[in-house]
């Protein structure tokens, strides 16, 4: 592994209720973001008490976190666009600093 | 200006946000009960149907008279009303010595509608002076200031900028611009009914909306000058833009303003909202649509129809409107009153000659006579519904002499108390049903068996289970449970002779396993092996859905899904009937990683001969295995020995390269394709890991872990009619609106499976050798329940089919001697066979609106023992689910039952609820008038909104409810701590059961004690099964 080359890209990790996984990632795709990956039956505690994700019977219950990677000029228009949803629900949008070596992958 | 990323974004999360109080809804194909509701059931629900009211313009209660009916049937429970009028009284001050118990409980009982009248402008004290013969005195500036907030509200809040101008300038705007954008929808989003079909239908619906609008004479003859909006704005997020700025909607007002233009046409705005979330819907896929294209739509036209009608003086913006509001309030309020229907009928010309000469001193010369009268006219019509009420609590004399203070407190009094009164009802309704549960129930356990049963039938929660399971066991020795009707295995479904899935489970969930149907005779056995054949083959497998994607199937010339989707009609189950179906099997084990490399195999085989074809013009004949075999290879970039054969080919080694480049790009033939194929492929089947752990956890959900009979049936339900659109609404929810043979067939195979046995044995289930699970169909409009895969039964079962099927039948027909006199009251009682012909009769009649009563009636969900309520006939009114706590000690299975079954029960019971009390607006009005519409909902006449809900002929008889719309009365058999903490565990049910969309209760056995939850809390009762004692008020003081 030689001539790494490490590009700087932000980190969005969107937690939310699992009923909405698909307007999320819709606003993802409409921004031009190129991939993501989606953690589901999350548990842990927030303002609403502590979630459980274990249930079988109704996959709308539980609370998911999707992880993106994108260029710094498409957080302020996702975090724009997320806003009036985020007024509504419950759920967080952690933003950080990373890298990333291929940077091919993340530019669409 | 052009609209930013950001902006474009935020339009869509503001639409989506808006959207949410308007329910999904569902193709009539597969019809979904749903509580129209649902996107409110966060607040409690008092809170709810008044936000539910408003919103959708309809009834949340029954009217009055309704409930007085009830009461004169004894289905209202009076003492609870006393405490509901109580507890009203409680914490409000006395009205002078006023009996108000005894003049509440007049109004409630004896008066047959409302007493306090809507008023604007006349105060108690003019209601009072107009009840002593004085005139009213003036204070115009209070009712100036009055009618301009009353204005504010109503113009600037409650109505959309086009609504608004509709009541202040008489034009009818609104009703254009739905019937324009049903039509829009009509053409958009027609599933083969049309015989015109828009163009460009794939770009999405508002790009081919726009192309069309463009150039629409019907628009241009109108007036409309679409073009002018559309011409800058290619995206639908830029024509909102553009519009509600054009509008002057401030910002901030704009999700209200996007959630009323939804629920103009919550039908048609609720399928766009399903439909855009579908994401495996085959129409979905190839014409994609979602409510922002709808709203840009709706707003185009909108603009374009307010710009038709626009004239000099007209406020048409939302700033205008306002202005006008603040600066000529006189003006505002005559028009409103005018063109908003409210206008006293004496003086109506009078004002429309007024604005129509539009002369200030003129105008406020009329307003100020105007509003005088207007509130002299209020306060004598309230007065007298006053004086009416009073008289007949014997207290007429007591009115004019009240002092002021006192009469306006008792205006007040009985304005709150009937705003709140159709809780009071509802409550002592639910109390009534309540005790008569309660009393009737047993808490003694089942005591040991000295023989095992000699069937047992495991049927679904469907409330018309219960009439035919106290059916069976009345016969003989049956034994009967209650389950979800899809047995617990979410699948999806690939019916034989159809290329599209169909998910056999609750729609909260998605199913991971496919289970596909294949025929005995067919393919079957060598389903796999078929393949192998070649491209004539696998047209026709019915594995090729699975590794073929949309655009290799198109390669082929054939549209898979298409084909199948469109000839499918509302019917689904008379081909059950109609048709003898060949005999078939279930494929749902996993494949090997063999086999599916196999498959995988097969497929680029065939797709490098169909691309030798098209690319090279080769004849399939000279192509050897070989060659096949390294052109594979070398796509699969394995190898590089498709060089070899380019002189046999007679072609350059570089047009060689290129078309291996091809294969890999364009017919996919490369390893991260393949990877998808094979993960696509591991969707099929079960692995015995995952059978073993269905069939376990059906059967101790249940508490079927003994006593295993010989025959354990597993009966699905369906309903069977003709020329009903509504079909799939009588088919089993739990299995999103199918019949339930398909899922009874699924878990029967599983469970009879050798391996699957014998790891069940070694977990504890000692299910003996000689028991087979038999699928079986009920039909709940004959009562019929049909065995099926009688082929399979193993020859020692043989001789005791006889006897089980005439129990059956002896079931069917008690059960339908039961029903008749419901469906026909005016019949006699029949002998049991009389009724089953005249059932079976029902069945095939298509002039029939109504083939059965279906789910209408539920009112109680009973998840315990079956001893619970075995011996108290429910009459087809309960969800019967089984269950043992002493199986379940951590109370998962417990959680399970009350996240999808009793989800799902909810759902039902909310949709016969609002569709009773408000039938035109959350129901779908009579049958007799309903079109179908596209082939996916219907429509009331030839143009309407999509009716969702329930038609009236499933919930009203005689035009009287037959439904009693009450809130699910759920009872949990089990401890008190056990039941609380399942409950509380899952957050959806304790949200549901504290807002009181659920009224629960809880039964412990061990100390017989009712726990009730009630007012935010959980109230003992005592034990009324014992000592069936009616409703206590003390259990509530607490």
């Amino acid at each position: 592994m030689k001539n790494l080359n490490f590009s700087t890209l932000k980190k969005l990790e969107i937690i939310l209720e699992g009923e909405h996984q698909a307007f999320v990632t819709d606003v993802l795709d409409r921004a031009g973001v190129t991939g993501y990956t989606i953690i589901n039956n999350l548990s842990g505690k927030g303002s609403q008490g502590f979630h459980e994700g274990h249930l079988m019977f109704n996959e709308e219950d539980v609370l998911i976190m999707i992880v993106v990677a994108v260029p710094e000029e498409l957080v302020n228009p996702i975090i724009e666009g997320l806003a009036p949803f985020y007024s509504e629900h419950s759920g967080v949008v952690f933003i950080s600093d990373i890298q990333v070596t291929r940077m091919v992958k993340f530019r669409g | 200006m052009s609209v930013t990323l950001g902006q474009r974004l935020k339009i869509r999360s503001m639409i989506y946000v808006a959207a949410e109080p308007v329910p999904y809804f569902w193709p009539m194909r597969s019809f979904i009960h749903h509580n129209p509701l649902h996107g409110l059931e966060k607040m409690p629900f008092d809170a709810a149907v008044k936000k539910g009211a408003s919103l959708f313009h309809g009834k949340v209660f029954l009217p009055r008279s309704e409930y007085q009916d009830y009461l004169r049937e004894g289905q209202v429970d009076v003492s609870r009303l006393e405490y509901e009028i109580g507890r009203f009284l409680a914490d409000r001050s006395a009205v002078a010595d006023l009996d108000m118990r005894q003049l509440l409980m007049t109004l409630l009982t004896k008066t047959e509608s409302p007493v306090m009248l809507p008023t604007l402008l006349a105060t108690a004290a003019d209601v009072q002076a107009s009840l002593q013969g004085k005139t009213v005195h003036d204070e115009s500036d209070r009712s100036k200031e009055i009618i301009t907030a009353r204005l504010r509200q109503s113009l600037l809040q409650q109505r959309t900028v086009y609504e608004s101008v509709d009541v202040l300038y008489g034009t009818d705007i609104g009703t254009s611009l739905d019937e324009l954008v049903i039509k829009s929808c009509l053409d958009f989003f027609d599933e083969g009914q049309s015989v015109w079909r828009m163009p460009n239908r794939e770009q999405g619906f508002f790009r081919a909306w726009r192309e069309v609008a463009k150039r629409n004479i019907r628009f241009s003859l109108r007036g409309l000058h679409i073009q002018k909006i559309l011409a800058d704005h290619e995206t639908p997020e830029d024509v909102i833009h553009h519009v509600m700025t054009t509008l002057q909607v401030p910002e901030e007002q704009w999700i209200g303003f996007f959630t009323r233009e939804i629920a103009r046409l919550h039908g048609w705005a609720g399928f766009i909202r399903w439909r855009a979330n579908a994401k495996h819907y085959y129409w979905t896929q190839r014409f994609p649509a979602d409510l922002v294209d709808y709203m840009a739509v709706r707003l185009t036209l909108a603009l374009a129809l307010l710009g038709k009608h626009e004239h000099r003086s007209m406020a048409n913006t939302a700033e205008s409107i306002r202005e006008l509001i603040e600066t000529r309030p006189h003006e505002a309020y005559l028009r409103h009153q005018l063109y908003g229907g409210t206008v006293m009928p004496a003086m109506a010309h009078r004002i429309e000659t007024a604005l129509q000469r539009n002369h200030d001193g003129n105008l406020d010369r009329v307003f100020q006579s105007y509003v005088k009268q207007k509130r002299a006219d209020e306060a004598r019509r309230q007065g007298d519904a006053l004086q009416d009420m009073l008289a007949q609590a014997s207290m007429a004399d007591r009115l004019a002499g009240l002092p002021a203070a006192e009469f306006e407190r008792l205006l007040d009094t009985l304005r709150a108390f009937e705003q709140q009164e159709g809780m009071c009802w509802l409550r002592a309704m639910e109390s009534h049903a309540t005790n008569h549960l309660l009393q009737g129930v047993n808490v003694v356990p089942p005591g040991l068996r000295d023989k095992r049963p000699f069937a047992q039938a495991l049927f679904c929660i469907d409330t018309r289970s219960e009439r035919i399971r106290r059916q069976l066991e009345s016969i003989g020795d049956y034994q009967t449970f209650g389950t979800a009707g899809f047995f617990g295995v979410p699948v999806s479904f690939m019916e034989l002779g159809k290329g599209s899935e169909t998910h056999l489970c609750p729609v909260l969930l998605t199913p991971k396993n496919v289970v596909l149907e294949t025929s005995v005779n067919g393919e079957g056995a060598h389903a796999l092996g078929a393949l192998e054949k070649g491209l004539h083959a696998l047209k026709d497998s019915v594995l090729t859905p699975f590794v073929t994607v949309e655009a290799i199937g198109l390669l082929f010339g054939f549209d898979m899904v298409g084909k199948t989707v469109v000839p499918r009609r509302y019917h689904q189950w008379r081909k059950y009937l109609d048709k003898k179906k060949p005999a078939t099997r279930l494929l749902l084990d996993k494949l090997t990683r063999e086999q599916a490399d196999s498959i995988v195999r097969a497929v680029q085989r065939a797709m490098i001969v169909k691309a030798m074809e098209l690319e090279l013009g080769q004849e399939t004949e000279t192509l050897t295995d070989e060659l096949i075999r390294d052109l594979r290879e070398s796509a699969l970039g394995h190898d590089e020995s498709y060089r070899r054969h380019a002189g046999s080919l007679g072609i350059s080694e570089t047009d060689l390269e290129q078309f291996i480049e091809r294969l890999r790009k364009d017919y996919r033939i490369n390893l991260a394709f393949a990877q998808m194929q094979l993960e696509r492929l591991g969707r099929i089947g079960f692995t015995l890991d995952e059978q073993v752990h269905f069939v376990s956890t059906a059967l101790k959900s249940i508490g079927l872990t003994k006593d295993y009979s010989r025959f354990i049936l597993l009966v699905g339900h369906g309903s069977q009619s003709d020329n009903n659109p509504y079909e799939s609404a009588l088919d089993c929810g739990a299995c999103g609106g199918n019949h339930g043979l398909s899922s009874a067939r699924v878990l029967a195979q599983m469970a009879n499976k050798p391996e699957v046995r014998k790891r069940l044995h070694e977990l504890g289930f000692n299910i003996p050798d000689d028991s087979w699970f038999v699928p079986a169909l009920h039909n709940t409009t004959t009562d019929e329940i049909a065995i099926s895969d009688v082929d399979l039964l193993p020859p020692t079962h043989l001789v005791y089919l006889d006897r089980l099927k005439k129990g059956l039948t002896a079931a069917a027909r008690l059960c339908s001697q039961e029903r008749l006199p419901t469906l026909y009251p005016a019949q006699e009682q029949q002998e049991p066979a009389v009724a089953e012909r005249m059932m079976q009769r029902n069945a095939v009649d298509w002039s029939q609106v109504r083939p059965e009563w279906g789910l209408s009636g539920n009112a109680y969900f009973i998840i315990g023992n079956r001893e619970l309520t075995k011996q108290m006939p429910l009459y087809g009114r309960a969800f019967l689910h089984s269950y043992d706590y002493h199986l379940d000690k951590k109370h998962r299975l417990l959680e399970n039952i009350l996240t999808g079954p009793l989800v799902v029960g909810q759902w039902i019971n909310m949709e016969h609820y609002f569709s009773t009390v408000d039938n035109e607006r959350f129901g779908s009005g009579s049958k007799v008038y309903h079109n179908v519409a596209g082939r996916f909902g219907v429509m009331t006449g030839n143009i309407s909104d999509l009716r969702t809900g329930l038609p009236a002929q499933t919930v009203l008889g005689n035009g009287k409810p037959y439904h009693q719309p009450l809130r699910l009365i759920t009872v949990i058999e089990a401890p008190f701590e056990h039941a609380v903490q399942a409950i509380d565990a899952v957050v959806s049910v304790k949200t549901l059961v504290r807002n009181g969309w659920i009224r629960m209760l809880i039964i412990d056995p061990e100390t017989r004690t009712v726990y009730t939850y009630e007012d935010g809390d959980w109230h003992k009762q005592p034990c009324a099964f014992e000592s069936a004692s009616g409703y206590s008020k003390e259990s509530y003081a607490s």
